[in-house]
C-alpha cells in the first residue's frame, strides 16, 4: 500500500546526514508519510524522540499519521494541500507530550513535501525534539504571568481603595458638616447662660458653662482638623499665596495663645525680629501651624515650665521656633511624631486633649510652602520646633 | 456504531483555567498550582452520545493576553472551541471576541461554548450575569457557569459542545 522510497537515497537519510553535519542529529527526527498518511520509513532515533506516550513498544511503520500522533487529527485538508503543492509546509511548534516516566518534553512538529517534484512521493515530518529551550521560555512565561496576575490584582484592590476613600471622604465631610452647627448652637447658649447668670448663681454652675464652652471649642477644632485631613488626602489642599510679613502672623498666633499659656501657670516668652520677614505664603495657614506647635508646647508643659516663640531669618528662610521645658520625646516617639493618627502613649494616658491629627497637618501645610520642620527634643528637658519657610524672592534687592 | 474524531481547541487569556478544565475532564482530578502552558498540550477523551463514540481531541492551547491571539496553525482543522473566562477577573471576558475571529478564520462553521469558569470563588467574583449574556447573545451560542476545581458543570459544557459537533 506505500510506496516505499530507496532508503539510501531517500530525503530521510539526507535529512539525517545534514542533521549530523550540524550536530543537532540528537534533537531530529524523520519520517515519510505517504499520500494515504501512513507512516513509511522512519529514522532510527524516531521512537526516542517522540515520546510516544501510548504505545511505546509497537511498531510504528504502518501505522496512520494521527494514529500515532493526535496532533494531525483533522488536518487532512492542510496535508493535502501540502502534497498538491497549495501549501509549503505545515509546522505545529511546542507540543506537551508527556514521556511514561512522567517528564513533559516539548516537540516541535513540520511536514512538508517529500519531493518537490513527484508529489505521489508523500510527505516528510520532522519531529524536533525543542524541550531544553522551551522550558527556558516556560519558565519566562510563568513569571510574566505570575507578575501580570499580581499586577491586575494590585490594580484591583487599588480601585477598590479608591472608591473606600472616596466613600469615606464623603462621610466625613457630611458628619463635619451636621457636627458643625449644633455645636455652634450650644456653645452660643453657654456664653449667654454664662453672661446672663453671672453673679446669679453659684460660680460652680459657670465654671460647668465654662467646660461646657471649651470643650464645644474641642470638638470644634478636632472637626477642622478632621476636614484639613480629608483634604489633603483627596489632594485637594489649595493655598492662597501672597507676599505675608511673618512677624504679622507669629506675633498674632503668640497673642492669641499666651492667655492660654498663662492660665496653664508657664511663662510666656517671644523674640520677634524687627526686620520684616516676607515669605510668600497663605498667611492663615502659617498662622495655623504656629497657632498649633504654640498650643503643642502649652499643653505638654508643666506648670511653672516656659514657652519661648522666635522669628529670624536664617539661610533664606524665615525661621519660626518654639521652644518649651516640658516633658520632652524619646527617639521612638521623634520618629513617629508626624504620622497621621499618632499621639505619644503619654499623651493618649493623660487627659490632655488632641486629635492626633494636629502635627500632620502642620508639617503638610509646612511642605505646601516647600518649607520644612525641624525637631529637637530630649526627656525631661523640653522640645523645640523650628519651622523653615523660604523666604520671597525680592527682585528690587537684586 | 460510528467512531468520530473531532477536535476542539482551548483558547482564552492565560490563567484563565483552560488547562484545569482539560485535566478535570479527562483525568477527573484538579491543581492549585498554576503552570503556564507554552505551545499545545492534545488529550484525547471518548464519549459514547447516542449511537456514536467521539473521540474528543481537546486542544489546550497557551493562553494569550491583551497582545497576541494563538497561533492559527494550532486552530486547523478545529470542528469547536471552547472559550474559557475567568470570573475573578473582569479583562478576560472582552478577549473572546479575538478568539472567535481567529477561529472563524480557519473554521467558519467552527461551534463555540463559553465557559465562565472559576464559579466556586464566589467572593472574588468580578463578571455580571448580564455582561455574560451579552456575550452569549453576541457569540449565537451557551455560556456556563464552570469550576474546574469543584467539576461543577465541566462535564454538561463540553458535552453539549461535543453534541453539536456530531449532531
Ligand atoms: N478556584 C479555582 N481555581 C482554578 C479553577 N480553574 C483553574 N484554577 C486555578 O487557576 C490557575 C490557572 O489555571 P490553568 O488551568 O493553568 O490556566 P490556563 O488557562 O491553562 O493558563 P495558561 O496555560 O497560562 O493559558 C491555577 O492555579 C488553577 O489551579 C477553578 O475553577 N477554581
Ligand atoms: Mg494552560
Amino acid at each position: 500500500m506505500s510506496t516505499r522510497v530507496e532508503l539510501d537515497n531517500s530525503p530521510i537519510l539526507l535529512a539525517a546526514r545534514v542533521a549530523r553535519a550540524f550536530g543537532n542529529a540528537h534533537r531530529l527526527a524523520y519520517a515519510q508519510i505517504t499520500p494515504d498518511l501512513t507512516i513509511a520509513n522512519v529514522s532510527t532515533n524516531f521512537h526516542a524522540i517522540i515520546s510516544n506516550p501510548a504505545n511505546a513498544d509497537d511498531p510504528i511503520e504502518g501505522r496512520r499519521l494521527d494514529d500515532i500522533f493526535y496532533e494531525f487529527g483533522g488536518t487532512e485538508d492542510t496535508l493535502d494541500m501540502i502534497m498538491k503543492g497549495q501549501l509549503p509546509f505545515f509546522r505545529l511548534e511546542d507540543v506537551n507530550r508527556v514521556r511514561p516516566d512522567g517528564e513533559t518534553v516539548y516537540l516541535m512538529f513540520q511536514i512538508s513535501p517529500l519531493s518537490d517534484a513527484q508529489t505521489e512521493a508523500g510527505l516528510l515530518l520532522i519531529v524536533e525534539d525543542v524541550t531544553e529551550p522551551a522550558i527556558m521560555r516556560q519558565s519566562l512565561t510563568q513569571e510574566r504571568n505570575e507578575l501580570r496576575l499580581v499586577r491586575n490584582r494590585l490594580k484591583a484592590a487599588n480601585t477598590d481603595l479608591g472608591r473606600l476613600n472616596r466613600l469615606k471622604s464623603f462621610i466625613v465631610t457630611m458628619a463635619a458638616h451636621d457636627l458643625r452647627s449644633p455645636l455652634t448652637t450650644i456653645r452660643s447658649y453657654a456664653d449667654i447662660l454664662a453672661e446672663d447668670l453671672q453673679g446669679k448663681v453659684e460660680q460652680d454652675y459657670i465654671e460647668f458653662l465654662m467646660t461646657i464652652r471649651s470643650q464645644s471649642d474641642r470638638l470644634s477644632r478636632l472637626i477642622t482638623d478632621l476636614l484639613d485631613l480629608d483634604m489633603i488626602e483627596q489632594g485637594g489642599l489649595s493655598l492662597k499665596p501672597e507676599p505675608t510679613d511673618m512677624r504679622e502672623v507669629v506675633e498674632e498666633a503668640y497673642g492669641l495663645m499666651a492667655p492660654n499659656g498663662a492660665l496653664h501657670r508657664l511663662t510666656m516668652t517671644n523674640d520677634i525680629s524687627k526686620e520684616p520677614v516676607i515669605v510668600n505664603g497663605d498667611g492663615q495657614r502659617i498662622s495655623q501651624v504656629i497657632v498649633n506647635l504654640i498650643s503643642n508646647a502649652i499643653k505638654y508643659t508643666p506648670e511653672d515650665g516656659r514657652v519661648h516663640v522666635t522669628l529670624t531669618i536664617k539661610d533664606g528662610h524665615a525661621v519660626t521656633t518654639i521652644v518649651d521645658t516640658g516633658n520632652g520625646m524619646t527617639e521612638q516617639q521623634l520618629h513617629k511624631l508626624f504620622q497621621v493618627y499618632y499621639r505619644t502613649e503619654e499623651a493618649r494616658d493623660s487627659n490632655i486633649v488632641g486629635s492626633g491629627l494636629g502635627l500632620f497637618i502642620v508639617k503638610t501645610l509646612v511642605e505646601a510652602h516647600k518649607g520644612y520642620i525641624k525637631v529637637n527634643s530630649k526627656r525631661g528637658e523640653g522640645t523645640r520646633f523650628a519651622v523653615y519657610i523660604p523666604l520671597a524672592s525680592q527682585p528690587e534687592l537684586a | 456504531m460510528a467512531v468520530i474524531q473531532k477536535k476542539i481547541c482551548l483558547l482564552g487569556e492565560f490563567a484563565v483555567g483552560k488547562t484545569s478544565l482539560v485535566r478535570r475532564f479527562v483525568e477527573n482530578r484538579f491543581d492549585d498550582k498554576y503552570l503556564s502552558t507554552i505551545g499545545v498540550k492534545i488529550s484525547r477523551k471518548s464519549l459514547s452520545l447516542d449511537d456514536n463514540t467521539v473521540n474528543l481531541l481537546m486542544w489546550d492551547l497557551a493562553g494569550g493576553d491583551n497582545y497576541q491571539g494563538v497561533q492559527s496553525g494550532y486552530l486547523r482543522g478545529a470542528a469547536g472551541a471552547l472559550i474559557v473566562c475567568d470570573l475573578t477577573r473582569a479583562e478576560t471576558l472582552s478577549a473572546y471576541e479575538r478568539y472567535l475571529s481567529q477561529l472563524r478564520e480557519v473554521n467558519k462553521n467552527a461551534y463555540v461554548v463559553f465557559l465562565a469558569n472559576k464559579v466556586d470563588l464566589v467572593d472574588r467574583r468580578a463578571i455580571s450575569d448580564k455582561e455574560l449574556k451579552d456575550v452569549a447573545s453576541s457569540l449565537g451560542g451557551q455560556v456556563y457557569l464552570t469550576s474546574a476545581k469543584s467539576g461543577i458543570n465541566v462535564e454538561l459544557a463540553i458535552e453539549t459542545l461535543a453534541k453539536k459537533l456530531v449532531g
